[in-house]
């Protein structure tokens, strides 16, 4: 190579790590190095404060759920005087169904997709593998910045007659297709359609990056079953998107051309919607509405993997790194891992059980999702036999990796209610499965983005996250989330319906406000208690103590890297001679031997 | 570099300080309903600007408050509604207290009387000690399960023998009894707190039909103001208070007003006081506003006055205005093919006229002005409709004649223009309705009944079809029927528009894919 | 922190448990009649069936979830103490994995096979085939309508009986009923009969069920259909035969009024 370049090396060259072969290139202005850069490490981080972002957004969204739950129709703080002036400041049902619609497309598209396979992949990958950058950087900066006009979508589809999408983040036809069905399907479903269809680009941008990078750029030595975990559970997760993403693309692109050219995908004859016969109007019927939740979930089930498996991952890999042992049954956790985005791929239907699909398909469905438990009954057996016989290490990463597996334990427990298809007539859509996903979403990868967070800050900027705030963040979220969300298994059980405005018009339903009061004191409680994490992290990012290359004495390749790895990562060969979880070798006098350590 | 120790236990500092004021605001939350408040319409101040523009008007501003002034008076805030001076209406009211003097008698009547008949008769039978007598209110059953759970066993040792008077507690029970009673009907203010709640989102704080909501369903909620109501049993006047009850039971199928039967009889019966107060008080608006205007900016209070009577009055009337069938209705199974055939010509020929505005197959795409000008090639240009035209009320049949193969055609020399047509294709409220996707060349609806979608808003039984082609609908489009018309072909055309939604039903759909898939299976027998 | 750590862990485990078992106390508030620390009581045929399925796992669930949270609660106390020496220096173990892969999947092959028959008995086409149909139910924006076949049996007809919000059935009956939708996706679910289905606009889907109680009970909309979905209620009334019968009779009266008795 002889011009200068920006970071750029050619696949399958092998001896990543040769950084000292890159010539010396002129310094990089600031926008080209610290906003439209190519540095996996720089879009990482980028992808980690968007999706912090949204996080704050989509749990402003979460509270005045809450609030209507607990008070409904009483004046909304804020956003009531601001929309509703004259009507008593209370929110109206169909702001409701838009609060409820945004808050799950948020959460899923923009914050924890973006944290655990942007952020956290992004910034991981190279690091983990010893390579000095992915495969294709300027495709990687393409994938961060194909965010933004999903931003933008995200944004308009807010600012439109009738307000936000309002069909819920499933977007079930013929709610979201026929304009009139609901005042968010004017116009406001159309952005949301195109927010998704880039989100979808961007994933796939960026898990081609990902699956490319892994399979060709690892440091000599580095075996496939010599990558860390989380390297495993972000490959899978990149599989994932791959093969699923195109499907969900599909179909927003069919349901876009159902709403804005009248095609007939998703509607069938003779509806009257709000007066509006869509046949009369031009437009094309005969379709089937279920059509689009077999399309929709085909994506959106491997895409709760993918939510999950790259937390898995990293829990795994902190729970080995502090509790000074190595990972117990690495295998098992790979094939587990394996299987469960295999199986992933084949249990959509379970969340059609009860919607009018052949019923012959709910026992297959049904077998397939009861065998899905089994990995995952695995790894959290695995994660149990890695703490026996350990020397905990109680530092902020390990204790939010061990809230993520306990609270992993009752989502995955609750999940084999759902997997029963009888028993699912009757939670189907109650707050059971929002306690299920909840959990696992929230108990599960918030967490260990938590868990994440404070473990590699120091790799990302060099300074520690304090280690009292940090603490004291994870006792107060650890209660408040399970004050929360472990009451809603209460709700569910008595049948409470999701995506319900007011429901304590039931004779069914009137005995649970003071319950819904409890878990929205607790919400608030729990957002507010964010405010120290927050604090912590900006504070930390100028004053915190600075650090070297391995603070936590940890054995895998990222700690080989001066903290923050500068260009290219790393300033010396690396060549792996063991797997990533050698702690406690009895081969060196310290409690852990890092995987490029060449003992002589 | 700052030493660490002081800035950890100053961020330890600042956090909880933080919480613990979060959770100081915890305790003692008690998060409240927001106030409405009741303003003047548009079409109020749109007047008295144009009053103002014409110079017969000095302040609007200062007209608009006094007209607020006075409905306050008489009609009470958002906050505290209640008819003037008119707090509990289930007791005697003395006439003698503030106010009342002024209102003559029939109007006192009128008022007290209307507000007083819920639960009344079950009331007067408790008062009179008839207890076995009280008859369970339809729906009221937790009111029904406390009476004859709680209350009963102690007012009647038997059947015969009612009550006990040397029973020292009786007395105490004789009052809690009349006191449940009157405790299940909510005061206009509990019931204006459920109206917010359930009702104001789409109907609007003034029962304007312009809540947050009104402009995404179709049709449009109610604008109680013009007093008029589509889906009642009288004859074109306000509605009696059964006719909204029955709404509010029955919902209006077809129209995102559902069914709110899940409440109880008490809290039905408080909202449709408060839905009458709120139309009664739309009404005596837009009454003060053409009375301020004429007397130039200044409103007496007698004016106020009269004008409540004379809006009260009109609901007054309304059981005088009920509409029954003479006999009986003929029933389903008694239809012959006759009565349908003669139907059919009815609705078809001139005299009923039903096809010019619903179509000739009840689809409700009647034929539009604009296309009758394709249909008769002698009518050039635009159509002008004559003076006398528009004060008949303009109706189809002056224009449209059918043919003898049963096709519409312009009655010659009849000519309408585009503008006019726009005018008398709005309804009462002023609005031109969205068409269930039909519209005209020029892009105008008049949303006529479609037959074919068996949806019918104001109930489908044949009564309720008899009242609306008799009668037509007050305040639409939809006149009453001509008065050659006798009940028989009233009810032939009723059976007719039944076999038009019967024959499109989708239950007919059904039967059909039943069908071919028996046969399917027969042959695969075979 | 070691001590902090393993009490919260320790809290999830007793409050989850404790939650569950006294529901009461949990619910912060007066439980009304009808409802146990379980699901409401069921009514219907096939309620016992999905209740002992859901009961069978809940047992389940509880062991594993003691066994799982126990061990991390002690694993947690245990290991966090500061004492010298490294960790065990275990990879894993095979037989283990072998023990907590067989056992987990035996049981899991047995819940999956255990409820195939209530399956099929609740929702294939078998439970219906062949039985009358009693009545048709639509869903629309944002009501329930029901409608009954009159003397002529045929659905869609002019003497067909149509009731708002209210369903009345007779008890001990099988109920097969169409269900439609006019507009957009509802789900028509009714807690005490254990029963819910998608009504699918342009689908007409049967269903069924057989109600062994008396007793007026919540119909409940479970599929977002827009900003009405949380007042979509309806009620479902189970009488005696007569008794409906007689409702039907007095419905027909109604029908055909002719207003005269309203004067």
């Amino acid at each position: 190579m002889s011009a200068p370049t920006t970071t750029h090396v050619k696949p399958g060259m092998g001896a990543p790590g040769t950084v000292r072969e890159h010539h010396e290139h002129h310094e990089l202005s600031f926008l080209r190095k610290y906003i439209f850069s190519t540095d996996h490490k720089v879009i990482g981080i980028q992808f980690m404060f968007t999706g912090l972002f949204f996080f704050l957004i989509g749990g402003l969204m979460a509270m005045a759920i809450r609030w209507q739950l607990a008070w409904p129709w009483t004046k909304m703080p804020v956003i009531g005087g601001i929309l509703f002036p004259n009507t008593g400041e209370a929110i109206t049902p169909e702001f409701y169904t838009m609060l409820f619609t945004m808050h799950g497309t948020l959460m899923i598209f923009f914050v924890i997709i973006p944290l655990l396979t942007g952020a956290f992949g992004n910034f991981l990958i190279p690091l983990m593998i010893g390579a000095p950058d992915m495969a294709f950087p300027r495709l990687n900066m393409f994938g961060y910045w194909a965010m933004i006009p999903a931003i933008a979508c995200i944004v308009m589809s807010f600012m439109n007659p009738g307000g936000g999408p309002a069909a819920g983040w499933t977007a079930y036809p013929p709610l979201s297709t026929i304009e009139t069905a609901a005042p968010g399907s004017l116009s406001a479903q159309t952005y949301w359609l195109l927010a998704l269809t880039w989100i979808g680009v961007s994933s796939m941008m960026g898990a081609i990056n990902y699956v490319t990078t892994i399979v060709k750029m690892r440091a000599p030595g580095m075996t496939m079953m010599r990558m860390p975990l989380v390297i495993w559970a972000l490959f899978i997760a990149a599989l994932l998107q791959l093969f699923a993403l195109p499907v969900l693309t599909a179909a927003s692109i069919m349901q876009i051309l159902d709403r804005t050219l009248h095609t007939g995908f998703f509607t069938p004859t003779n509806l009257v919607v709000n007066q509006m016969n869509p046949e009369m109007v031009g437009a094309a019927a005969g379709g089937q509405p279920l059509l689009w939740q077999h399309l929709f979930w085909f994506y959106s089930h491997p895409a709760v993997y993918v939510m999950v498996v790259p937390a898995m991952g990293m829990a795994s890999d902190i729970l080995a790194t502090h509790a000074r042992k190595p990972l117990f049954g690495y295998k098992p956790m790979v094939y587990s891992l394996a299987s469960i985005a295999g199986l992933g791929f084949i249990v959509w239907g379970h969340h059609m059980f009860t919607s009018g699909m052949n019923p012959a398909l709910g026992m297959t469905f049904m077998v397939s999702t009861i065998i899905i438990a089994l990995p995952s009954a695995i790894k959290v057996f695995n994660w149990l036999g890695t703490l026996w016989g350990a020397r905990i290490r109680l530092t902020t990463p390990m204790l939010n990796a061990l809230g993520f597996v306990a609270m992993f334990i009752v989502g995955g427990l609750s999940g084999i209610w759902m997997a029963a298809t009888p028993v699912d007539i009757y939670i189907h859509d109650t707050y059971i499965i929002v306690a299920h996903f909840h959990y696992i979403v929230f108990g599960g990868s918030v967490f260990a983005i938590f868990a994440s967070i404070y473990h590699w800050f120091p790799k990302m900027f060099g300074r520690m996250m304090n280690e009292t705030l940090g603490k004291i963040h994870f006792v107060g979220s650890f209660i408040f989330t399970n004050c929360v969300f472990y009451m809603m298994h209460q709700l569910g059980m008595a049948g409470l319906m999701r995506r319900t405005a007011m429901p304590y018009d039931y004779e069914t339903y009137a005995h649970l406000q003071p319950l819904n009061q409890f878990i929205s004191i607790s919400a608030f409680c729990l957002f507010a208690w964010q405010i120290i994490f927050v604090f912590n992290f900006f504070h930390s990012l100028w004053w915190g103590k600075r650090v070297g290359r391995n603070p936590w004495q940890g054995c895998s390749l990222e700690w080989e890297a001066p903290s923050p790895p500068g260009h290219g990562n790393f300033d010396h060969q690396i060549e792996v001679y063991r797997g990533p979880y050698e702690y406690a070798s009895p081969e060196v006098e310290e409690d852990y031997l890092p995987q490029a350590k060449k003992l002589s | 570099m700052k030493p660490q120790v002081s800035n950890r236990s100053k961020l330890r500092t600042v956090s909880l300080g933080v919480l613990l004021g979060c959770l100081s605001q915890a305790c003692g939350f008690e998060p409240q309903a927001g106030t409405i408040h009741y303003s003047l319409s548009d079409s109020t101040h749109a007047r008295l600007r144009r009053a103002y523009e014409d110079g017969e008007v000095a302040n609007p501003g200062a007209v608009a408050v006094q007209i607020q002034g006075a409905l306050e008076m008489l009609f009470g805030s958002a906050a505290e509604p209640g008819y003037m001076l008119l707090d509990d209406w289930i007791g005697e009211i003395d006439r003698s207290a503030g106010g009342y003097e002024e209102l003559d008698d029939a109007a006192f009547d009128a008022i007290k009387v209307g507000n007083a008949r819920r639960f009344k008769m079950q009331l007067q039978l408790v008062e009179a000690r008839r207890y076995a007598e009280v008859y369970r209110p339809f729906y009221a059953q937790d009111l029904w399960l406390e009476w004859t759970e709680d209350h009963l066993p102690g007012l009647l040792e038997n059947p015969d023998a009612p009550y006990d008077e040397s029973d020292p507690d009786y007395g105490t029970r004789h009052e809690e009894a009349i006191a449940l009673f009157i405790s299940h009907y909510p005061t206009l203010r509990e019931s204006s707190d459920m109206y917010r709640q359930h009702c104001l989102h789409c109907h609007g704080n003034e029962g304007g039909g312009n809540g947050p909501t009104a402009d995404f369903v179709s049709p449009r909620p109610r604008d109680y103001r013009l007093g008029k109501f589509k889906w009642t049993a009288v004859d074109r006047n306000q509605p009696r208070r059964e006719d909204l009850l029955n709404i509010l039971e029955q919902g209006a199928k077809g129209s995102a007003m559902p069914s709110f039967m899940r409440f109880s009889r008490g809290q039905l019966e408080g909202l449709v006081d408060y839905v009458r107060l709120l139309a009664i008080r739309g009404e005596v608006e837009t009454l003060l506003v053409g009375d301020a205007i004429d007397g130039e900016g200044d409103l007496p209070a007698s004016s106020v006055l009269v004008n409540y009577e004379f809006v009260w009055e009109k609901w007054d009337a309304a059981p005088g205005k009920y509409v029954a069938v003479e006999g009986d209705v003929p029933r389903a199974h008694e239809v012959t093919p006759e009565m349908l055939e003669h139907g059919r010509e009815l609705f078809l020929g001139t005299v009923a006229n039903c096809f010019s505005c619903h179509g000739p197959d009840g689809r409700g795409a009647g034929v539009s002005l604009f296309e009758l000008k394709e249909i008769d090639p002698d009518a050039d240009g635009a159509i002008v409709l004559t003076e006398d035209d528009l004060v008949a009320g303009w109706m189809f049949k002056d224009f449209v004649k059918t043919d003898d193969a049963g096709n519409p055609v312009l009655v010659d020399g009849h000519t309408v223009t585009e503008e006019k047509v726009a005018r008398h294709k709005l309804d009462d409220w002023g609005i031109a309705r969205e068409t269930a996707g039909i519209l005209d060349a020029k892009g105008f609806g008049s949303n006529p009944r479609n037959f074919q979608q068996s949806i019918f808003r104001g109930g489908s039984r044949p009564l309720d079809f008899y009242r609306r082609i008799k009668y037509g609908i007050y305040g639409t489009v939809m006149p009453a029927a001509a008065p050659e018309l006798t009940d028989d072909d009233i009810w032939s055309l009723v059976y007719f528009v039944l076999s038009i939604a019967e024959e499109h039903d989708v239950a007919r759909e059904y039967e059909k894919k039943l069908a071919r898939f028996d046969s399917e299976t027969e042959h695969e027998e075979h | 922190m070691r001590l902090i750590a393993t009490l919260l862990f320790a809290a999830l485990l007793v409050f989850g448990i404790w939650s569950f078992v006294d529901s009461e106390t949990f619910l912060l508030g007066p439980m009304p009649d009808g409802y146990s620390w379980w699901w409401p009581e069921y009514t219907s045929t096939f309620g016992g069936d999905i209740d002992f399925l859901f009961t069978f796992i809940s047992w389940l669930i509880l062991v594993f979830f003691v066994g799982t949270m126990g061990a991390l609660i002690m694993f947690v106390f245990k290991y966090s103490k500061k004492r010298e020496g490294k960790a065990v220096f275990s990879h894993g173990n095979h037989k283990l994995e072998m023990i907590w892969t067989g056992i987990p999947a035996a049981l899991l092959l047995i819940i999956a096979f255990m409820q195939m028959t209530t399956w099929a008995d609740i929702k294939f086409a078998g439970a219906t085939a062949g039985k009358q149909l009693f009545a048709e139910v639509f869903a629309s924006q944002f009501d329930w309508r029901f409608r009954y076949p009159g003397i002529d049996g045929r659905f869609g007809t002019a003497d067909d009986i149509e009731s708002v919000y209210e369903f009345v059935v007779p008890v001990d009956e099988d109920i097969v009923f169409n269900l439609r939708s006019h507009d957009v996706l509802h789900s028509f679910f009714v807690p005490v009969l254990r029963l819910k289905q998608d009504a699918v606009p342009g689908m007409t889907i049967p269903v069924w069920f057989n109600s062994m109680e008396e007793g007026t009970f919540d119909l409940i909309c479970a599929e977002l259909c827009g900003w009405g979905h949380y007042k979509m209620a309806g009620r479902i009334t189970v009488v005696s035969r007569a008794e409906f019968d007689q409702w039907i009779v007095d419905k027909t009266a109604e029908k055909y009024s002719n207003g005269q008795e309203n004067q």
